[in-house]
C-alpha cells in the first residue's frame, strides 16, 4: 500500500491506523482522568517516567492538559477521522457504484492535512509547559497567551485547523461524488441509508467547518500575533475583545458537529437493523426524510450551549423551542428502526448487536439531553457531569459502537478476511453495557452536582460522598479499557491468519457485496453495475422463489420464470402482497 | 428488463424493484438501459465516452462552486464576529476616507470583468491583465496597512478590536486573493507553454468573483465607520 496513494480504499486504510492510534491515545487519556476521580493525587503506576516530580501523579496542570487533550484528540483525530476516512472513504464510492471518489486527489491531500495535525498534537506533549490546556473547546480567554502561555497550546490550535482543513476536503469530496458519481441506475431513492447519513453530515462539514475555521483563525491570530479579538479585561488593552464571540462561533460549529458524527451512525444502524432483519428498512424515505430535517435544524439549535453566558431570555426560548424540535426527527427515525426489527428475522451478529447497542446509548443520551435543551433545566446542570455522561453516550459511545459496526460489517470486505465473530460480539456486547456503566455514573454524579472539570471534587464537602460513586464509574472505565483487548487480538489475528472472507458473508444486496471482490480491486468494479433496486430489497417472495435465497443484489437482474410458472407466481405474490 | 410479477405499495415504498415503467433519472439524466455495461476504465456513469470529459469538467465546476459558496461560511463567521463588536459599541472611523478604502475593490471589480470575458477564450493578454489588476489590489491592501501602521499609528494591540479587525481580515482576505492569484498565474504559464486552459481559467473566474464579494463583505464590516 503506498503511502501516497490516491485511492480511495487506501486512504481510508491510513485513517483507519490513524484513527485507532488516536483513539487508544485518547483512551488512555481518558482513564487518567478516572484514576484522578477515583483516587485523587495518588501516583498513576507507570507514569512517573513522564511526572517525575509528582511520582506519576496529575498535578493541576496535567489534569488540565490531559482532559483537554482526550476530547480534542477524540473528537478531531479518532472518531470523526474513523466514521468519515476510513468507513466513509471506503464504503460511500462502492456503495453508490462509482469507481472512486470525485476528486481522489483532494482525499489523499485530505489525509496528509490530516497527518500533520496528528504530528503536531503528538509535538504538543514534548514542549515546554505541555501541551492545549484549555478545554477541548478551547475558550477565550483560557486559551490566549494570557492564560495558556505554552507553544502546546499553539500547536493544538494549527493541529485542529488541520483537522478542520481535512474534514472540510472529504466533506466536499462526499457531496461532490454522491451528486455526481452513482452508477446508472442508482437514484437518490435507491442509495443505502448509510450514505444518506454521510451525505449529509458531510453537507454539515462543508458548511460548518469554515466557521470553525474562521474561530481558530482568530484565536490563532490573538496568540500570534498580538490582535485582541478574544482578549478581555485586564489582560486587554484598548477595550478588549470579548471570549463570548468565540463561544458562538465555536458552538455555530460545535452543535452540528454532534450531529456529524451521529448521522452516519444513524445512516449505519438503519441499514444494519434491515439487513439483519431480514426486512426491508421501515419506512426508508421518511428515515432518509428525518436524517434531511435533523441536519437543516442542526445549525439552528447551537445557542443552548449557551443559556448561560447571558443571552436574551427571549433567545433562549427561541434556541429551547428549536433544540426540543430536533428531537422530533429523531424519534421518527428510531420508530422506523424498532419498526424495522418488529417481527423481523433478527440475526444477532456482531454488526447487528453493535448497531441495537448504538441505538440504546443514543436513545439514552437523547433523552437525558432533552434537561439541556429546556432553560430551566439547563441552568443548574451546565457544567456538571451530567453534560458529560449526556454528550459521551451520544457523541462517544453512540458514535464508538457505529465505528465498530461499521468495521465489524465491512472489514472483510476491506481486507478480504473475516474477523472471529464470537471475540467481536463480546467485544461490542461488553463495550456497550459497560458504557452504560461509565456514562450512567457520570449522569448520577452530574446530578448530584459535581463539576465537570475538578481536578479534586472531593475538596467540596457537598461532593465527598461521591467518592464512592466516582470509584464504582472508575472501575467500569477500567473494564471499558480492557475489554478493547478483544478487538486488538481478534484484530491482529485476523489480519495473520484470518479465514478468507465469503463474498457476501452478511447475505446483503448493497453494490459492495454484491458487484465487487473482496478487498475490490482499483476501479472497484470490472463494469459498472446498473442499479436496478433499493438497497434492503430482503426477503421479497419472488427473489425466494426464483433464486431460493431471500436477497438480491442491487444490480443482480431476476430471472424470468418460465412463462407457465409466471402465472402462478403472479398469484401467489399478488396474495401475499394483499395480505400484507 | 421488464418483471411480470407486480409488487405491493409496501414494497415498492421499501426500494423493492419496480417491475413497470421507466426507472427515476439520475440527477437530471436517463439512466443506462439495463444490461448496458461500462468499460472498467470509464469515469462517469451513464455517460457516451464523447461526454465523459464534458462530465469530469462538470464535475470539478460543480466541486469548485460548492467549494467556494461553502468557503463564504468562513468570511461570514468573521463578519458575525466584527458585527457583534460594532453592536457592543462604537466602532471608531479608520485614518483613511471610506473613498481610497474602497480604491482596492475596484482592482477586484475590474479583474472579475476580465475574467469573466476570459471564460470563452482566454488570451494570454487577458490573465496578465488579470494578474496585474490582482498585484494591483494586493500591493494597495499592504500599502493602505503600511501607511495605517506607520504614519498614523494604528497599532495592534493598543488599538483593541478595529485595528485587530482591520490588519487581521485584511491580511486573511489578501491570503485567500493570493491564492486565486496563484491558480491565474499558472494558468497563465501553462497558455504561455501552449496547453489549453479555457476550462481551468473557467474554473479561476469564480474564485475571483468570491474574493471580490468577500472584499464588500470586509469593507461593509470593518472599513467603513
Amino acid at each position: 500500500m503506498s503511502l501516497f496513494s490516491s485511492d480511495h480504499k487506501a486512504v481510508a486504510r491510513r485513517y483507519l491506523w490513524s484513527g485507532l492510534g488516536f483513539l487508544l491515545l485518547g483512551g488512555v487519556l481518558a482513564l487518567l482522568i478516572r484514576w484522578q476521580w477515583a483516587l485523587p493525587g495518588q501516583p498513576v503506576p507507570g507514569l512517573a517516567w513522564a511526572l517525575p516530580e509528582s511520582h506519576g501523579a496529575l498535578t493541576p496542570p496535567s489534569y488540565t492538559a490531559v482532559f483537554t487533550m482526550h476530547g480534542l484528540i477524540m473528537i478531531f483525530f479518532a472518531v470523526t477521522p474513523l466514521l468519515f476516512g476510513a468507513l466513509g472513504h471506503f464504503v460511500l464510492p462502492l456503495a453508490i457504484g462509482a469507481r472512486g471518489l470525485a476528486f481522489p486527489r483532494l482525499s489523499a491531500l485530505g489525509y496528509q492535512v490530516y497527518a500533520v495535525g496528528g504530528v503536531l498534537v503528538l509535538a504538543s506533549f514534548g514542549v515546554r509547559l505541555g501541551p492545549a490546556s484549555a478545554g477541548w473547546t478551547a475558550y477565550p480567554p483560557l486559551s490566549t497567551p494570557a492564560f495558556t502561555p505554552g507553544l502546546g497550546q499553539t500547536l493544538v490550535t494549527v493541529a485542529v485547523l488541520c483537522a478542520a482543513a481535512s474534514a472540510f476536503l472529504y466533506g466536499l469530496n462526499f457531496v461532490v461524488t454522491v451528486v455526481r458519481c452513482r452508477a446508472p441506475g442508482m437514484t437518490w431513492g435507491r442509495l443505502p441509508l448509510t450514505v444518506w447519513g454521510l451525505f449529509f453530515a458531510s453537507v454539515l462539514n462543508v458548511l460548518f467547518v469554515p466557521v470553525l475555521a474562521a474561530a481558530t483563525a482568530l484565536l490563532l491570530m490573538d496568540r500570534l500575533l498580538g490582535t485582541q479579538f478574544f482578549i478581555a479585561g485586564a489582560a486587554a488593552v484598548g477595550g478588549g475583545g470579548d471570549p463570548v464571540v468565540y463561544q458562538h462561533l465555536f458552538w455555530l460549529f460545535g452543535h452540528p458537529e454532534v450531529y456529524i458524527l451521529i448521522l452516519p451512525a444513524w445512516g449505519m444502524v438503519g441499514d444494519f437493523v434491515a439487513f439483519f432483519s431480514r426486512r426491508p428498512a421501515h419506512g426508508y424515505r421518511l428515515t432518509a426524510g428525518a436524517m434531511g430535517a435533523v441536519t437543516a435544524l442542526s445549525g439552528l439549535v447551537y445557542a443552548h450551549h449557551l443559556f448561560t453566558s447571558g443571552m436574551s431570555p427571549l433567545l433562549g426560548r427561541a434556541f429551547m423551542v428549536l433544540t426540543l424540535i430536533i428531537s422530533l426527527p429523531a424519534q421518527v427515525m428510531f420508530l422506523n428502526w424498532l419498526m424495522t426489527l418488529w417481527r423481523g428475522s433478527v440475526r444477532l451478529t456482531s454488526p447487528m448487536l453493535a448497531a441495537l447497542g448504538t441505538m440504546v446509548v443514543f436513545g439514552l443520551g437523547g433523552i437525558t439531553g432533552l434537561a439541556l435543551g429546556a432553560v430551566a433545566t439547563d441552568v443548574p446542570l451546565h457544567g456538571t457531569l451530567w453534560v458529560v455522561g449526556h454528550f459521551h453516550l451520544t457523541m462517544g459511545a453512540a458514535s464508538f459502537l457505529a465505528v465498530f459496526a461499521g468495521l465489524y460489517f465491512w472489514f472483510p470486505k476491506m481486507y478480504g478476511r473475516a474477523m472471529h465473530e464470537g471475540l467481536a460480539k463480546a467485544h461490542v456486547l461488553s463495550s456497550a453495557v459497560l458504557f452504560l456503566g461509565v456514562f450512567g455514573g457520570q449522569l448520577a454524579a452530574g446530578y448530584a452536582g459535581q463539576l465537570r472539570r475538578l481536578y479534586d471534587p472531593y475538596q467540596y464537602t457537598y461532593l465527598k460522598h461521591l467518592l464512592a460513586l466516582n470509584q464504582w464509574t472508575t472501575v467500569f472505565a477500567f473494564l471499558l479499557g480492557a475489554v478493547q483487548v478483544l478487538f486488538v487480538v481478534n484484530l491482529v489475528w485476523t489480519l495473520r491468519r484470518g479465514r478468507a472472507a465469503e463474498q457476501n458473508p452478511w447475505e446483503v444486496g448493497t453494490l459492495e457485496w454484491t458487484s465487487a471482490l473482496s478487498p475490490p480491486p482499483e476501479g472497484n468494479f470490472a463494469t459498472v453495475p446498473v442499479v436496478l433496486r433499493g438497497p434492503h430489497a430482503l426477503s421479497q417472495p419472488e427473489v425466494l422463489e426464483r433464486l431460493g435465497r431471500d436477497w438480491i443484489g442491487q444490480a443482480e437482474p431476476l430471472p424470468e420464470p418460465a412463462s407457465s410458472e409466471a402465472d402462478d407466481a403472479l398469484g401467489s405474490v399478488s396474495t401475499v402482497g394483499g395480505a400484507t | 428488463m421488464k418483471s411480470t410479477v407486480p409488487v405491493s405499495e409496501q414494497q415498492r415504498e421499501d426500494g423493492a424493484q419496480l417491475p413497470e415503467g421507466p426507472r427515476e433519472e439520475a440527477w437530471g439524466r436517463t439512466p443506462a438501459p439495463e444490461g448496458a455495461q461500462r468499460h472498467a476504465s470509464d469515469d462517469a456513469p451513464g455517460l457516451p465516452r464523447h461526454d465523459l470529459s464534458a462530465h469530469a469538467e462538470g464535475t470539478r465546476w460543480l466541486g469548485m462552486v460548492l467549494g467556494l459558496a461553502a468557503w463564504t461560511m468562513f468570511f461570514v463567521s468573521l463578519t458575525f464576529a466584527v458585527g457583534w463588536y460594532r453592536m457592543r459599541e462604537p466602532w471608531p472611523p479608520l485614518p483613511f476616507s471610506p473613498l481610497l478604502l474602497a480604491a482596492p475593490g475596484l482592482f477586484l471589480v475590474a479583474g472579475s470583468v476580465v475574467l469573466h470575458r476570459s471564460r470563452r477564450s482566454a488570451p494570454l493578454r487577458r490573465l496578465v491583465t488579470a494578474l496585474v489588476l490582482g498585484g494591483g489590489f494586493v500591493a494597495m491592501q499592504a500599502g493602505l496597512t503600511h501607511v495605517a501602521w506607520w504614519n498614523h499609528q494604528l497599532r495592534i494591540p493598543q488599538d483593541g478590536v478595529p485595528a485587530s479587525a482591520y490588519y487581521g481580515l485584511t491580511g486573511l482576505h489578501v491570503l485567500h486573493v493570493l491564492a486565486v492569484l496563484a491558480g491565474v498565474f499558472l494558468s497563465a504559464v501553462r497558455l504561455w507553454r501552449g496547453t489549453e486552459v479555457r476550462d481551468a481559467v473557467r474554473r479561476h473566474a469564480p474564485g475571483w468573483h468570491f474574493v471580490t464579494a468577500m472584499w464588500l463583505l470586509l469593507f461593509l464590516a470593518v472599513y467603513l465607520p
